[in-house]
This record gives structure tokens, sequence and C-alpha cells, in this order.
């Protein structure tokens, strides 16, 4: 276990494959309809969502069941912005994903004083909580009928968002940037200290580091990246309701980290896509979904536990890695 | 630790993950996105969006089989075209449902989108087909406003808004039934607030007085502690449905308040549906609605047996919503002669029509593209060992415009 | 509010509490042996009402109901742990997300068997009726609720204390090594203990089925409240998820009574306080970790 271990992201192979898959990312809307191109806008979104949680769930070692508290929490403060009047982007992604920070740090300081099956509860039981309260506090948020009819935003710039090309492209630059931001993240000091409290909570404490507060940080961190999330999802769908909140949203995100494979921050975008896709493909023609992303659960805990990503990487490399889920 | 940020892995696996999310995303976005150029006799696709899972998939199943019958019986087309019905589930969630439109009109090129049980999910669709110029028309969702101030010219509904059954109701239950003092009882959602303020309106506005109010949460399915709190009062008037409707009516009875004061409900509550499960408990109780399969018309009969003999159960609102929904769509494609493209003729002609229902007259109101029915007061019987709702008066030509603009 | 209607509130908090301790105890001795919070277990008990109401529409009777329905849904608790759960001894996440997938196919797979339409289980012939008590309507079938709960927790107190399977349970709760080195084959007692906690959450179903019936959602109803009672009584224990399913009962019913408009927050908001300022539960041994 080198914590150290540094890797130099502009090597030059990397920068052609780098290359590539912005490229393919770029020239996508020019070759696909439209509905091809809100899924792949949808992918994108959730595929922020994903890396957000496995940061804790992949690097922390925290599996939280209340991540769509702070999805729902920045795209509500999007939505009631909106419907005070503030038309610009800038100020209500700020105040998004603002908001959603502070509210995990509140959370933060309760919650993180317990782990493992103790913090899925506890988790589960603060957004159970605040989902309760979107859907009662019905002179802010709308009640179970929402806040619909937000119309896509102005960013200052020339072009129109309600153009769904344009506006992937916006959600594209903030995909990227998220992915680089993140990548960098968990190759920092800060982040390095973190996979440690994963590793040993009692060694860090022993090394002289906070541990408390690294999980906090990373916990805010999380609740800011999903609050981007967030805030670029109510503008893609221009509504939002209480079922964003909701535990089966929370479900849903982690088993977008599970199948793609936890601890690798591209494996949750992965995750993201074939949930989104299969949910599409499946869902026209047949209602047995449920059952399908039931059994996708199980087989994914049963023969891939490093998800999707770590099963094809086992199979190019031979694979030793044997590691269960954030273990 | 770490396993996939050794050497250039994580690019290799960004290559991959690029890949794979672009194969899928082709796939799914043009799988379906096949068009035959053959002329006119292009089908007619209708999207038909309702609850397939959850608590309210019995409504969307309903729906589907009230709308299946009736183009059953017009051999599946209409002015020579083929009909073809394209069935989503919503899963009751306004995202999903969004997103089920989404791929209704812009990969399966549906024409006309209908359904909707729930009125959040009208809600997260009103922007989106105003600004894709797709009739929407509504089989169940209630919310007034979707008819009122978020009306739009694309948008009808020929089930009801809320309170407008509710609200003569009211009325009755002051000129007719002589109660001067009420209880209302409804679950804690938009809808239930909506139906109970249309018949506290009406109420009201005859001269009566409500006492109390409680809204227990959606779901709930022990009112034994919100039925010993009732006050003393003329009546009860409640709200429920589904589930929540057969727990509240067993237990109304079982705390022993069905003997001591008469329980008026929304006709939702007493809904055919639930009333095998709610059985003796329900007798008596009064309701209003704009249908009911115990109504003796021509038409109505003849709709009950087809519905019966289909599908061996009796129909209720939700499957004759759907089939008036379907008849709307197959008198309007007829009345264009089958051309789509021009929408708003389209609308025009929808909003022209006009015919007799199983539940009576069937009209859109103009001014706001909502459905003006007979509002039926009826009472639950036992007749010939089977529990029926027996219409008992017929309030004719109830608009929405009954219930006061707040 | 005057005495009899505080003494009905009160029988009416008691019968739903015993009814949620039939769900909880379950999950709680389930998650004190095996570290799993098992999700599908909210399923147990709507596949116990479901099954319960088909076995009625055969048999007609109630005993032969309740009793049918708790062995399958026992059988499938078991085929469920000795086939997968087991897999995954000691890594307690694969375990939860396994259950969560489980959680899924039930709900899926009961939606395909008794679709959409709530059903309603009827009252054994007996229970029909109400009766009155201090001038207040009461129905006599949740007095047989209050007494099958009391019977069935004073049955499990005593397997617990009394027999050298409880005792090999209780202590598989306190110190896995211990029971394992002294040469007991843990695994059986598993398994044992998986088919306990869906019998006992499928007799809460059947038992259940005449008041809360059986329907689409039920499931994760059930489990959000199975899991606030083990969180606020303390995991592991019979003991704690008795009081802990009481309290819950009485506070759901008399949140009820008093504030009906702001019920729906009491438990949520008991439940942080007491994570909060007592994380182990109210009945909890030592510090969770």
């Amino acid at each position: 276990m080198k914590l150290t271990e540094k890797i130099d992201f502009y090597q030059k192979p990397r920068d052609f494959w780098r290359g590539l898959i912005t490229l393919i990312l770029i020239l996508t809307p020019l070759g696909i309809n439209s509905y091809g191109l809100s899924l792949l806008t949808q992918v994108l979104i959730f595929g922020i969502l994903a890396m957000s949680l496995d940061i804790l769930i992949g690097y922390t070692g925290l599996v939280s069941f209340n991540h769509a508290t702070f999805f729902g929490v920045s795209a509500y403060t999007t939505g009631i912005l909106f419907y005070c009047g503030w038309k610009n982007f800038w100020l209500t992604l700020g105040a998004g994903i603002a908001v959603s920070t502070a509210l995990a740090i509140l959370l933060g300081l309760v919650v993180l004083r317990s782990s493992g099956p103790y913090f899925l509860m506890i988790t589960l039981a603060f957004g159970q909580m605040i989902f309760a309260l979107a859907w009662r506090w019905r002179s802010l948020t709308g009640g179970d009928d929402g806040l619909p009819g937000i119309s896509r935003p102005d960013l200052g710039l020339p072009v129109s968002m309600e153009n769904n090309i344009s506006f992937y492209y916006l959600v594209l630059v903030f995909f990227l940037a998220t992915l680089f931001a993140l990548w960098k993240f968990v190759h920092s000091p800060l982040g390095m200290s973190v996979v440690g409290v994963r590793e040993s909570e009692s060694r860090m404490q022993a090394l002289g580091y906070n541990t408390f507060g690294l999980k906090l940080a990373a916990y805010a961190l999380a609740a800011a990246v999903s609050g981007l999330a967030g805030v670029l999802y109510v503008y893609f769908t221009g509504f939002i309701s209480p079922q964003e909140l909701n535990w089966t949203m929370s479900g849903l995100i982690i088993l977008m980290v599970i199948i793609g494979g936890a601890g690798t921050l591209v494996g949750p975008v992965i995750g993201a896509a074939v949930i989104l896709v299969l949910q599409n493909l499946i869902s026209s023609y047949t209602d047995r979904w449920p059952l399908f992303m039931g059994i996708l659960f199980i087989l994914c805990v049963m023969y891939a536990r490093n998800g999707i990503l770590g099963y094809f990487l086992k199979l190019f490399k031979g694979g030793k890695n044997h590691e269960g889920i954030g273990s | 630790m770490l396993p996939y940020f050794r050497e250039g892995r994580f690019l290799k696996a960004g290559a991959l993950a690029a890949t794979v999310l672009l194969a899928v995303t082709l796939f799914a976005g043009c799988g379906s996105n096949y068009q035959s150029n053959t002329g006119t006799a292009k089908p007619v696709k209708v999207g038909l969006l309702v609850p397939y899972t959850g608590v309210f998939a019995s409504c969307g199943e309903n729906i589907t089989r009230g709308a299946e019958l009736y183009l059953d019986q017009v051999g599946w087309q209409a002015a020579g075209r083929e009909i073809r019905l394209l069935k989503k589930d919503t899963e009751m969630n306004g995202q999903v449902g969004l997103q089920k439109a989404r791929r209704l009109v812009e990969s399966d090129r549906a024409d006309i989108l209908t359904g909707i049980v729930s009125s959040t999910v009208a809600y997260a669709l009103r922007d989106y087909v105003v600004s894709k110029e797709i009739p929407l028309i509504l089989a169940n969702a209630g919310a007034a406003d979707l008819t009122r101030e978020k009306g739009s010219p694309y948008i009808f509904r020929v089930s009801f808004a809320n309170g407008q059954y509710e609200y003569p109701e009211g009325i009755y239950a002051y000129d007719k039934l002589n109660f001067r003092k009420i209880v209302v009882m409804a679950p804690d959602y938009a809808a239930g607030h909506e139906k109970a303020n249309g018949f506290m309106a009406g109420f009201k506005a005859a001269g009566g007085e409500i006492v109390q109010e409680i809204y227990p949460g959606l779901g709930t399915s022990d009112y034994g502690p919100f039925l010993t709190r009732i006050k003393d009062a003329d009546a009860v008037w409640a709200h429920f449905s589904g589930n929540d409707s057969i727990a509240f009516v067993k237990q109304y009875d079982e705390y022993g308040l069905k003997g001591t004061i008469p329980l008026l409900t929304s006709g939702d509550c007493v809904d055919e549906s639930s009333l095998p499960a709610q059985g003796d408990a329900a007798v008596g109780i009064i309701s209003a609605l704009h249908y009911s399969a115990a109504l003796d018309t021509r038409e109505n009969r003849e709709f009950v047996s087809a519905y019966t003999d289909k599908y061996g159960e009796e129909p209720n609102m939700f499957a004759e919503q759907g089939y008036v929904a379907a008849k709307l769509i197959v008198t309007a494609l007829e009345a264009v002669n089958g051309d789509l493209t021009d929408t708003d003729r389209l609308m025009s002609e929808i909003k022209r029509v006009e015919f007799t229902a199983p539940r009576g007259p069937f009209k859109f109101d103009p001014r706001t593209q909502n459905v003006i029915f007979n509002t039926y007061i009826r009472r639950v019987e036992k007749k010939d060992g089977k529990i029926i709702n027996s219409v008992i008066e017929t309030i004719p030509d109830t608009s929405d415009q009954w219930t006061p603009a707040r | 509010m005057e005495g009899s209607q505080l003494f009905i509130l009160a029988l009416n908090g008691l019968s739903y509490g015993l009814l949620l301790f039939l769900s909880a105890v379950g999950l709680s001795l389930i998650f004190g042996l095996m570290g799993v919070v098992n999700m599908a277990h909210g399923s147990y008990y709507m596949l116990g009402a479901y099954i319960g109401t088909t076995l009625f529409q055969f048999t007609g009777s109630f005993c032969l109901s309740i009793l049918g329905a708790s062995l399958t849904v026992a059988l499938i608790g078991v085929l469920t742990e000795y086939v997968f759960f087991r897999r995954f001894y000691q890594q307690e996440l694969e375990q939860v997300l396994l259950s969560f997938g489980f959680a899924y196919i039930f709900m899926d797979l009961s939606k395909w068997l008794w679709g959409g339409f709530p059903l309603s289980l009827p009252k054994p012939a007996l229970f029909q009726d109400s009766i009155t008590i201090l001038g207040q309507a009461f129905p006599s079938y949740r007095l047989l609720v209050i007494l099958m709960g009391l019977v069935t927790a004073l049955s499990l107190w005593l397997f617990l204390e009394r027999t050298r399977t409880g005792t090999i349970i209780r202590a598989g709760v306190d110190d896995k090594e211990m029971v394992t080195g002294m040469g007991i084959n843990i695994k059986l007692y598993f398994t044992l203990t998986f088919a306990l906690g869906a019998f006992l959450a499928a007799f809460g179903g059947v038992a259940g089925g005449p008041i809360i019936g059986a329907y689409q959602g039920l499931d994760f109803d059930i489990l959000a409240l199975a899991l606030a009672i083990v969180v606020v009584g303390g995991l592991g224990t019979l003991k704690g998820a008795f009081w802990g399913s009481i309290l819950i009962g009485f506070m759901e019913t008399f949140g009820k009574a008093l504030f009906p408009n702001y019920a729906i927050f009491v438990i949520y908001v008991v439940m942080v306080l007491i994570l909060i300022f007592k994380p182990a539960g109210l009945m909890g041994r030592g510090k969770p970790s």
C-alpha cells in the first residue's frame, strides 16, 4: 500500500486516450437523435452524481444512504430561487452548491460519529426526514406536486440554453471539470489521507491525523459535487419533486456506484450509463424493470464485486484484485 | 487500494467507459428510431403514460383496459389508419414520467399522449408537451390548475378537476340531506386538500359549517387514532383512495362510528374495485362521482357487459376514463380524416368532440378544455349479494367553474 | 382528552406496536447475530400478507393461512440465506446490497403474482365485531393482535433464555469468535435465525392483514418502521425490539390523535434525537461501531 504513489497525468500515450474520449463526447451531438442526446445528458449528470458518491463509498468507506438528499436540496434551492426570480445561472449554481455543502457539514457533525451499518441507518433516517419535510412544507416546496416549469438558465453568454445541444455542452464541460477535479483530489495528499481512513481509521489517528475532519471534508466535497449535479438536473428537466429526495433515489445512485465499480471514479459513470440505458430499454419492452434491477444487483455483488469496470480490467490484466466493495 | 490508478489504467478505463457509454446510448437512442415512409398508411401512435408499478398500479391497469376495450371495438383504426398504443410506466414519479414522455415523443414519434394518473406527473410533463406541441389528453390527473392557470391549448382533460364533483356534493349535503355541521377528512397531499376544499366550498356556500378538518398522511393504514378524535357532527365527509380507502371505511365501522355519524365520501373512496374488500362496512355510504358502474343507461350497460366479458370484473371510474380518452382520440382522428400534419386543426376538432359516454353526455368546456359531466350522487347498497353504487340523484352539466377561483 | 379516549388510544398503540414488534424482532436478531441490515425484511412481511390472503381464499381458515404463510416465507428466508448470504460471511456491505437486490425482486414478483390491487384479509369468524370498552367501540380483533403479540414475545423470551439453541444465539450476538471457538457450527444458527426472523415477519404480515392489508409498497413502509424501532430500541436484543416497538406504536398512535397533521415527523424526530444522544439505542449495549 503506497499512499503517496504519484501518477503523471500528462504522460504522452494517455494524452492520446484522454483527447479521444473528449473528442468523442464533443462530436456526439452531431450523430445522435434528440432522444439519445437527452439520455446522454442525463447520463453525464448522473455520472457527476455517482462520482460524488464514489468519493464516500469507494474512497472514504462510508456507505451513505441519503445521497439523494444533497442532490435534491440543491435542486430545490435552484427551483425556489427561480420562482423568486433568480434567472442567472452562476448565482443559482453557487447557491445550490452552498446550501447542499452547508447541510452536509451540519449533518456530518452528527452522522459521521457512527460508522458501518449504523452510519447507513442514520443517514437513511435523516434522508427520509428531509424527504418528509419537502413533502410537507407546501408553501416552499409545492408539496408532492413539486416545482414545475423551471426554464433553462441564462449564462450571460450569447448562446441560448433552451437549445438541447448547447445545454449538453454545458453539462459536458462540468462533467469533464468534475472528473478532472475529483481525480486530482483522490491523488492529492488530502485524498490519500481519506483513503487511509478507509483502510484503517485507528492507524491514521495514531499517525496524528484528524480523521473526523478528513471524513467531514470528504462528506462536504461529495455533497458539493452532488449539489452541482442537482442544479444541472433541475435545469435539464425543468421540474423537481420530493421523489428526487426519496431513499429509492439514493438506492439508485448506490446501485450505479456498485455496478460500475466503487473506488474507481470512472466506474460509477459507466454504472450510471448502464442503469439509465437499461432502464430505458427494458421498460419499453416489459414492466418487469425492478425484477431486472434486483437480479442485476445480486449478480454484481456475487460475480463482479468490483463492478463492471473492475470485471473488465481483471480480464485485461489477469486481475489480482479480490477486495470486496469498499473494504 | 486503488488498483485502477496504477500506470495507465485510469485512462484506458476511461476510454473503455466512454466507448461503453456511447455504444449503449447510441443503441438506445437510435434503436427504435426506424420510420417507414410508405405513404399515408403510417400508424397513428398514441403514447399511454400511466403507473404500472407502485401504489396506483391498479389505476394504470384500469385505464389501459378501458382504452384497449374501445380500440378493440373499433378494430384499432381510425380514418383508415392503424392506431398503435405505446404503453409506458410512469412509476408515479414526475421525472420518470417526463423521461418516458421524451422517449415517446422524440424516439418513438408518438402523435398524441394520454393517460397520466398523478398530478405530479402531469405538472412535470406540462411544459414539455406544450413546447413540443403534442396534444395531451389527461385521463385522470385532477389538479384543478392544469386546466386553469397552467392550462394550455395542448392540454385536455376527460376525467375531472379535483373538487368538480365534490362541490355539488357539498350543496347536496346541505340542501337534500339536511346536514349542518360536518367533519372533513382527507389524505395530506395536494389532491386530498383540493378535493376537501371543493366539498367545503360547496357546503359552506349552501350555509353549512365545517367543525373539524383532519388530514392523515397519505398511505396511512391505521385510522383508529384519528377516528377516536372525531367531534360531534351531523356527518363526516372523507376522501381516501386505493388501499387507504379500504382501511378507512372498515375502521370507520369498527370504531363504532358507522352507526352514529353518517359517512359521506368522494366517489373514489367507494370505487368499484375497493367495494369487495370493504364489504358490508361500506353499505349506506353516500358519495359523488361522474360515474357509477350501476348507472342504468344503454351506453353504460353495453360498456359494463363488454368490459366484464373481456376482463372478468366490473369497470370502475378509471376504466371508464380510459375508454372515454380512447373514444375521444378516435373521434377526433375521424374528424380530421387521419391527417395529423395540422396540429391546430386536430386540437380544434378534439375540443369540439361530443358523444354519449358510459357516464352520460361527454363534452369539453371550451374555456378550460376540462370536461363537463353529470355528477351522480350514489348510495352504496347490497343487491342480490353484490355491493354496488346505486345512483340516487343526477346533477347535470357540472363544470369546474363550480369551484370559485382562488 | 377524556380517560376513555386515552384508554382506547393506548390499546390501539399497544396493538399497533406489537404488530410492528413481529417484524422488527427478526430484523434485530439477524443484525445482532450476523451484522446484516436485511433490507428485504419488509418484503417478508409483505409476502406473508399476500400469501396469507391467497391461502385464506382457498382454505377459508385463518389459522391455516397464518401458519402456511409463515412457514412458506420462513422457507424463502432459509433458501436466500443458504444460497446467497452464506457466501458473504462477515462481509456486511455485500450482504446489505444483496438484501437490497432481493427487496427489489420480491417487490416485483408480488406485483406480478398479485397485481396492483390492494387486498384485504378477512378477520377470523370469532373476532368480526367490535366490543364496547368504557363506552367506546373497539375492534375485538385488535385485542387478539395484542394477545398474539404478547404470546409471541413471551415464547421468544423463553426460547432465547431457556433453551440451548437460544443461549447459543444470544452468545453469538455478543461474541461470535467465542461461540465458534467452542466448536459450534455458527452458520447453522445463522440459517435458523433467518428462518425465525422471516417466519415472525410473515406471521406479523398475516396478523396485520385484516388491519393493514396487503398492497404494493407495504414492504418498505414496514421496513422503515422496523429500522426505526431497531435504532430506537437498540440492535440485537429481544428487549430492545420489544420496548422499541411499543414506544414507536404509542408515538404513532398518540401523534396521530394529538397533532394529526404533523404525525409523520414524530418518529423521525425521536429517531434522530436518540441517534444523537444515545447512539446505541435505549436498550443497546456499548458503543456502535
